[in-house]
């Protein structure tokens, strides 16, 4: 493998972070900087502070690991295909596949998809404060990391779950801006979700 | 409220700051009554959300039962719309326009008994890309009824249906019609299951018979449901002739699930017999095998099939993963370990009145490679400890029903406390103590979500304490929990669960003698230090029968305690009033009065787990049941059953007319 090229990041608060390209273009805003040919130069985010673009980056260095591994550990990918032009007759792991996609939505065997280990890591690695976690989802929406905007929009979804609203509005500290007749109103047609 | 930083944010940032496209994104992911009530919370929200609602792929609203002012708000045109899950209890024909459409491509409506036949035909006509369906109850009502010719629109009219699930009666269908109108359906049809039909209307729709026809002349139909891979049904009668035509005519087969009720003793040719056992599985491919007689009207079992036909059928069955027998009170030791030992991919084993199977069926178990990871072994009350013990060595184990063994005990529990995967514990009706349960903290408690212990008698307040005093560091998973039918148990073992902060969703406790008003307080009242009470916790709460329960309670029942209670048990008749004055109170709440089970969750279609029986059980019933085991014993000794068949059905009337056995 060729000598892995390094892009230099610069946080809001002047931190100077080196990163390997792979990992920097897990960003799609800093891989479209690239190709614009600042890749040799240093990358200013203005709207990442330093704090939160480390740990932007050891999620995409975690990421970007795994990825080489399964590479490098996927079978003969030309076996497979000739696998299933000669078995025409049983197309079984096609149709296996296809399937699963409108399995039942509510078997009790949903429990058995045991979290793989990135799932695992993700999670701890999403197991953070509010702040942290506003701040993260607001970076990577700016830095365009799809993976890490939808792991972090589903840890706060998952925060919402199965809430009250003045639960709601307590753990993400949001201002009623109702009136009073509409919040009567509303009150009304969602009576169940006060209960 | 409080001042922990786990659930206050800093004054800084507020959920408010993020653009409406993130704030889009995370509302996506929730599911639509969490979508309303982050809509109430402030003016961008709601703003966000009915955008949302007008993009959303999936929309399940199965928290409660709107009704169509409510629902019609949160179903505006949806070009996207791709699944629908909604409990339609408050719902009929007119909310058709509402709910069909289509994009849909997932359908599944719960408790649709106000609905005519028409909305399968509707369906047929209007949602042509469906490929999941699930329908329950449609036209139960009185005045409502559903024709042949709307199931035939529906078959003919989705074309692309993949899953579709009738729970339903479809038994009162001409049999020729149905037949015929099954010859409509896709040839993508891989998952069929049906509420109620009878056995003889399936042999009927599956034999690619000649039909004759009005006009006298004779066709052939073709076979229908060809390439059915997985099926469910309930039937009359498990027949042999239903069993044989169902593994001839369904080559892909891989999932076969069939359940009975008979209401009197099968015959000789209307029974499942060794025979009909031989006949299953003859391409080799099932996975997944489930025969159930329910006891549902009578005490009923299968009583010819014997170790010969489980041992014909396992040699056959050596891809089987998953295999569910209830009611083969003829199969010894043998026949069941003969399983255990062709079966090497198994890892659900559930046997349910297995009146003959002792410890020797896991005597050797460590000897298979198998990984089981869902066990349930009920009324099996020959099993003792020592069965438990080899059992315990499957680490993976998931689920593990022991109910109704009555031999078993504490030295059980020692080996179950070890399981580090165990998410459903059920020991009801076992002769566990105390000091048992205690044994589940070392390692169990930490991964258990569900846990019964109906009508275990020997229970008392301490158990409470040996298992949940300490654990307030880290929070227990445990979320279901059924204490029963539990003499000893009192409010002050509920206080101490409460101080305990165990955050428990569901908990069942009827019929205990001993609990009050006081639990019910305790319940409601308790703040668990994160500023969400333990009541607020509460989706399910079963006070049936409760000794305690008075006017007071009722008083604790409304709001604003117990905000999320879906789902209330308590004994209707001597507070009727009270009763119908909280069903003001809270309109979405549902109360059961007169004892019916509280469902778990409504979408858990598999209702083995709660299909209790339970009344209780005097010691001159327990003799008489007694009986009827020693009954069946004696059968055995009868040559084979081929003339039994008239002496049977007498014996049996006689029994049931003898016992008072209720069956819910």
């Amino acid at each position: 493998m060729s000598s892995k090229k390094m892009i230099t990041l610069k946080s809001s608060d002047g931190r100077i972070f080196e990163v390997e390209e792979a990992v920097a273009q897990e960003s799609q805003t800093i891989k479209h900087m690239i190709e614009d040919g600042y890749g040799n130069s240093v990358i200013p985010l203005p709207n990442v502070t330093g704090r939160i673009l480390y740990k932007i980056i050891e999620f995409c260095t975690k990421h970007v690991a795994v990825e080489e591994d399964i590479k490098q550990k996927s079978v003969e990918p030309t076996v497979v295909v000739e696998d299933v032009k000669q078995k025409s007759v049983e197309p079984t792991v096609v149709e296996d596949v296809k399937q699963k996609s409108v399995e039942l939505p509510v078997d009790d065997d949903a429990w058995d998809a045991e979290p793989s280990d990135i799932d695992e890591w993700d999670a701890q690695f999403i197991d953070v404060d509010e702040s942290t976690m506003f701040e993260l989802i607001v970076a990577s929406n700016y830095l365009n990391i799809k993976r890490l905007m939808d792991l972090s929009a589903q840890a706060i979804a998952d925060m919402m779950k199965d809430k009250t609203v003045e639960e709601i509005r307590k753990i993400f500290n949001i201002q009623n801006d109702f009136t009073p007749e509409e919040e009567m109103k509303i009150r009304n047609e969602n009576s169940w979700a006060y209960e | 409220m409080t001042s922990s930083t786990t659930t206050t944010v800093a004054e800084s940032a507020s959920l408010d700051i993020l653009p409406p496209a993130l704030l889009g994104s995370i509302m996506t992911k929730l599911d639509v009554s969490s979508i309303c009530a982050v809509a109430s919370t402030s003016k961008t929200f709601r703003t966000c959300a009915y955008q949302i609602l007008s993009f959303l792929p999936n929309f399940h609203f199965i928290d409660i039962a709107p009704p169509i002012h409510l629902l019609r708000p949160l179903l505006p045109s949806n070009p996207y719309l791709l699944s629908l899950k909604i409990d339609c209890s408050r719902l009929d024909d007119s909310a058709i326009d509402y709910l069909l459409r289509p994009s849909l491509q997932e359908l599944f409506l719960r408790n649709c008994a106000d609905f005519s036949g028409n909305l399968l035909s509707q369906i047929g006509a209007r949602c042509k890309d469906l490929r999941f369906l699930y329908l329950n109850s449609v036209a139960e009502k009185r005045g409502r009824s559903i024709h042949v010719s709307d199931l035939e629109e529906v078959l003919s009219g989705c074309s692309q249906l993949q899953s579709l699930i009738l729970m339903f009666d479809v038994s009162m269908f001409l049999h020729l019609n149905f037949a015929r109108a099954w010859a409509l359906a896709s040839t993508n049809l891989t998952s069929l299951e049906i509420g109620y039909i009878s056995s003889k209307m399936v042999t009927e729709l599956l034999s690619p018979s000649i039909v004759p026809s009005q006009s006298g002349n004779q066709i052939t139909t073709p076979r229908s449901l060809p390439n059915i891979q997985k099926l469910c049904l309930s039937v009359d009668c498990i027949t042999d002739t239903m069993v044989s035509m169902i593994s001839r005519n369904l080559t892909s087969l891989t999932h076969l699930d069939l359940r009975d009720s008979p209401i009197m003793e099968p015959t000789v040719t209307l029974d499942l017999t060794n025979l009909g056992l031989q006949n299953l599985n003859p391409h080799g491919k099932l996975k997944h095998l489930s025969l159930v007689r329910s006891q549902e009207f009578i005490a009923s079992y299968f009583k010819r099939v014997n170790d010969l036909g489980v041992l014909l059928m396992a040699d056959r069955c050596s891809s089987m993963e998953s295999i569910c027998l209830v009611g083969f009170c003829r199969v010894t030791d043998t026949g069941f370990r003969s399983i255990l030992h062709s079966c090497s991919n198994l890892y659900k084993f559930r046997i349910s009145r297995g009146t003959k199977l002792t410890d020797l069926v896991f005597h050797d178990i460590t000897a298979t490679s198998l990984l089981l990871t869902h066990v349930s072994l009920r009324w099996c009350s020959l099993l003792t400890n020592y069965a438990v013990i080899s059992l315990a060595s499957n680490r993976d184990l998931v689920v593990l029903d022991l109910r109704d063994c009555r031999s078993l005990g504490d030295e059980a529990l020692r080996a179950i406390g070890s399981l580090p995967r165990l998410r459903t514990l059920q020991l009801d009706g076992t002769d566990i103590s105390d000091i048992g349960l205690s044994y589940l903290k070392q390692v169990s408690l930490h991964s258990l979500i569900s846990l019964s212990v109906r009508g275990c008698k020997r229970l008392t307040d301490k158990f409470i304490s040996l298992l949940f005093d300490g654990q307030v560091s880290t929070p227990l998973p445990l979320q279901e929990l059924d204490l029963s039918n539990i003499p000893s148990l009192s409010d002050a073992g509920i206080l101490l669960m409460v101080k305990s902060r165990v955050l428990i969703s569901e908990l069942r406790m009827r019929q205990c003698p001993l609990i009050g008003d006081m639990s019910v307080m305790a319940l409601a009242s308790m703040q668990a230090g994160d500023g969400q009470g333990c009541g607020s916790c509460l989706r399910v709460l079963d006070l049936y029968n409760c000794g305690g329960i008075t006017q007071l309670s009722f008083r604790w029942l409304k709001r604003p305690y117990f905000p999320r209670l879906r789902r209330l048990g308590v004994t209707g008749t001597m507070n009727r009033n009270m009763v119908d004055a909280l069903a003001k109170n809270r309109p979405y709440l549902h109360v059961s009065c007169r004892g019916e089970e509280l469902g778990t969750d409504p979408l858990n279609m598999s209702d083995e787990l709660y299909m209790h029986d339970y009344e209780e059980v005097d010691e001159f019933e327990q003799w008489l049941f007694d009986d009827i085991d020693r009954e069946i014993d004696d059968d055995i000794d009868d040559d084979d059953d081929i003339d039994d068949g008239e002496d049977m059905v007498e014996d049996d009337e006689d029994m049931v007319e003898d016992e008072d056995m209720v069956e819910d």
